[in-house]
């Protein structure tokens, strides 16, 4: 303020000055209208300033937001590999070897016990075939061989993975006279077709495979 | 006016003193928290704001030949809660309607997944609340497998909580059980190959740091791994597990028909030395070890040397004719009874009188009186050399945990009667793994080679290390190794086995042993330990198999291991396509 006040004296002090100076007028409005565009500058940079806040933000937002959709998907991912090895384990104890011998039993099945096998170079059957359709050797017992694994999901055909998968994927071992049945047809219907034969082509013999 | 100054210079300075104290107080304060306590309050405040989880690194896998996972690591979780906090809570469902669960229904719900009554749930928190008013922590179950943490989890009850663990898991339970071992509950390898590699197995847990909100969720970008987690090396057997099935079957079978106390059977790939299958009865499921007997638990194969008998009667003829002594037609009189110069005394298994048998023969007939004459011809010195070669009385390549070397006295030491008995496989012991070695030599054409149980540890990367040795040792020559083998053609179309150990289409040369064994008290027991060991196809013979029952009753004789040596030898020979044999046998004259 005081400052101000010795400048508005000054010219005061000299008034020999004076006659020089233009006399005062008033400042023409085009010159103050012409300053008039530098509130746009500050306009322009406001905006941008708060664009840049309102941009941060919306980013920082969404960032969060894909904190939480990635805790889903993690989540969501783990549950998943979850059910996978819970599948795998199942996988691997019914793919056990007694498990499928078990099954193969309550099928009908029987261990061949006289490996025969035809020289594609002459022809020739090497080995001595057993009866067919007969186990040529005694059958296996009962599973000698302990699995716990397998013992935890109870006898074939009634076990817990009927229930939780479809039925149809089980062997149809439930009722053994079911299975007998399903035996005795097949062996009908392979007896009817007649029985392939070995074609022989150029000294070569090989058979006809479809 | 001096009065006055003086109180304002009073203020003044009690002033400056209130100033400077609290100025010092918090000074205080701040070095109490920037550098006294600052580790403690870091690490409080970075409870508060991070988070770290153990991260499991996976134990290796062990895999038979064909790559079937034989032991695995899975995820097992342990389930708690805190009895103090106990209490009825609002569900809320997924379609956001919210339901009221009293403890009595949330205890039952749980039992039903985890296989016990709500009853025994509320039993345990209010046992733990008994103890202790405030309990903050008991234990409600142990290891319950994935499908049940799912559905544990789904019941989203706030005071139970689930802490996961790495666990073991054996799939195909009891098959080579014995072999693989099994873990103690904290993952220390406790036997069998689980111990023996253990090195290339184990796993190294990682740890993950990470910041998180208020809500716990981790802040994106500060998950960081400060140690990784590294997985274990995969163990690749060279047991082949359908064999091993087969075998531990038909085996388990027979030792119960026979009313014995265990048995093995082995099996050996002629031309690598690869054991396919080391079936033992009884066996351990690793899943549920304490089924079985502690005594069962390890592997007889490799931990118990028993006197062979007469299955060694082989390796003196392989030796005989190498050394030129004898040939499969060398004839001697044996009787039943022989009393050799030295006071020793022979005698055969069965009576009879004289018969004129050939080297041949005296096989085929398993005669200790006629093989006690022939191995007069070689020197103990020699035949301790040769039995030497043949890897007995030394602990074989594969280096199982506990495993015996047998016993084989130095020659010097051998008395009148053990120079005879160690003609015919008493008066020393070996175990089922040297018995098989021994005749894969014969089977490849004299050349013994290191027995094999492990393939080679297969790093995550493909690479596979600790891959045994292959370099075998030639024990006798080829020739000697193939008269030796046409000769035991002869025990089972001639022996005194009939028709079992015959197998249609294909050459089969198979020795019998029937020993004698100590009571522990100087005496002999009434049983036998019984065996079987032969090869097939006899004229390029590609597996040997080895059949033992220990104590056989309702059959006492190596009769009791004939059939399940026919039967694992038939399934060998149909498993690995081995073509049946084109040639005739020679059929060398057992009598002359």
């Amino acid at each position: 303020m005081s400052t101000q006040l010795a400048q508005t004296a000054r010219p005061l002090r000299s008034p020999a000055t004076e006659p020089q100076r233009a006399p005062l007028r008033a400042v023409p409005l085009r010159t103050v209208r012409k300053s008039r565009p530098k509130i746009a500058y500050a306009i322009t940079t406001i905006a941008a300033v708060s664009g840049i806040v309102v941009a941060q933000l919306l980013s920082s937002v969404a960032l969060s937001q894909g904190a939480y959709e990635l805790s889903d998907l993690r989540a969501q991912h783990h549950d998943l590999s979850l059910k996978q090895q819970s599948l795998t384990e199942q996988i691997e104890v019914l793919s056990s070897p007694q498990y499928i011998a078990e099954s193969a039993q309550a099928l009908g099945m029987v261990i061949n016990q006289s490996p025969v096998y035809i020289r594609l170079s002459d022809g020739t059957v090497l080995g001595q075939p057993g009866p067919g359709g007969e186990p040529t050797e005694r059958p296996l017992a009962d599973n000698q061989v302990g699995n716990s694994l397998v013992d935890q999901l109870g006898p074939i055909g009634s076990k817990k993975e009927s229930k939780e998968k479809d039925s149809s994927a089980t062997p149809p071992a439930d009722d053994p006279s079911q299975g007998a049945e399903d035996s005795s047809g097949a062996g009908e219907s392979s007896s009817n077709p007649p029985p392939s034969q070995v074609i022989f082509e150029n000294d070569l013999p090989s058979p006809k495979t479809h | 006016m001096q009065h006055t100054n003086r109180i304002s210079r009073r203020r003044a300075f009690v002033a400056v003193i209130c100033v400077l104290g609290v100025f010092a107080a918090f000074v205080i304060r701040l070095i109490d928290i920037q550098v006294v306590n600052a580790a403690q309050l870091q690490a409080e405040a970075s409870t508060k704001t991070s988070g770290e989880l153990v991260v499991y690194g996976e134990r290796g896998e062990i895999l038979d030949a064909n790559g079937e996972v034989l032991a695995g690591s899975v995820k097992r979780y342990d389930l708690s809660v805190a009895p103090v906090n106990v209490n009825a809570f609002t569900r809320t469902a997924d379609d956001g309607s919210t339901s009221k669960v009293s403890v009595e229904q949330a205890a039952s719900e749980i039992g039903a997944i985890i296989g016990v009554s709500g009853k025994d749930i509320l039993d345990i928190v209010s046992d733990a609340l008994d103890k202790d008013g405030n309990s903050l922590y008991a234990r409600i179950a142990k290891s319950v497998d994935v499908d049940q943490y799912r559905a544990i989890d789904a019941l989203d009850i706030p005071w139970l909580y689930a802490k996961q663990h790495p666990a073991r898991f054996y799939p195909n339970g009891a098959i080579a059980g014995n072999l693989i071992g099994f873990v103690g509950s904290d993952q220390e390898p406790l036997a069998g190959i689980e111990r023996y590699m253990n090195s290339c197995l184990k796993s190294q847990n990682g740890t993950q740091a990470y910041q998180r909100g208020k809500d716990g969720v981790a802040i994106p970008g500060s998950m960081e791994t400060t140690q990784p987690a590294e997985n274990g090396a995969a163990v690749k057997l060279t047991i082949d597990a359908d064999l091993q099935w087969y075998a531990q079957q038909r085996l388990a079978e027979q030792v119960e028909a026979t009313k014995g106390t265990w048995g093995i059977v082995t099996v050996m790939e002629a031309k690598t030395g690869k054991l396919k299958a080391v079936a033992e009865y009884p066996s351990v499921d690793p899943t549920d070890v304490s089924a079985s007997n502690p005594e069962d638990r390890g592997a007889r194969a490799f931990t118990t040397p028993f006197p062979p008998g007469s299955t060694f009667k082989t390796l003196l003829a392989a030796s005989l004719i190498d050394a030129g002594l004898a040939d499969p037609t060398t004839q001697v009189v044996a009787d039943g009874w022989y009393y050799p110069s030295n006071g020793a005394e022979i005698k055969d298994s069965f009576p009879h009188g004289p018969m004129n048998l050939t080297l041949t023969g005296v096989l085929a007939e398993s005669s200790n009186t006629g093989i006690s004459q022939l191995g007069e011809r070689m020197s103990a010195e020699d035949r301790y050399a040769y039995l030497q070669k043949f890897g007995v009385g030394e602990k074989s390549a594969v280096g199982f945990p506990g495993e015996s070397s047998g016993v084989l006295h130095p020659w010097q030491k051998w008395d009148n009667q053990t120079f005879y008995a160690t003609m015919f496989g008493q008066g020393l012991t070996s175990t089922s793994i040297q018995d098989v070695s021994a005749y894969q030599a014969l089977a490849n054409g004299g050349v013994r080679l290191p027995a094999q149980l492990v393939e080679g540890c297969v790093q995550p990367d493909g690479t596979v290390t600790n891959v045994p040795s292959s370099t075998g040792t030639r024990v006798v020559s080829e020739n000697a190794a193939d008269l030796t083998v046409q000769m035991l053609e002869s025990v089972p179309t001639e022996g005194h086995f009939g028709t079992t150990l015959q197998i249609p289409g294909y050459r089969v040369a198979a020795k019998s042993g029937t020993a004698q064994q100590g009571d522990g008290s100087g005496g002999l027991k009434s049983t036998y330990i019984v065996s079987m060991t032969g090869m097939a196809p006899a004229e390029n013979p590609e597996y040997v198999v080895s059949v033992t029952i220990a104590d056989p009753t309702t059959i006492r004789s190596s009769a009791a291991a004939a059939p399940t040596f026919q039967q694992v030898l038939t399934q060998v020979l149909k498993s690995y396509d081995v073509p049946p044999s084109t040639e005739p046998a020679p059929n060398w004259p057992t009598r002359f």
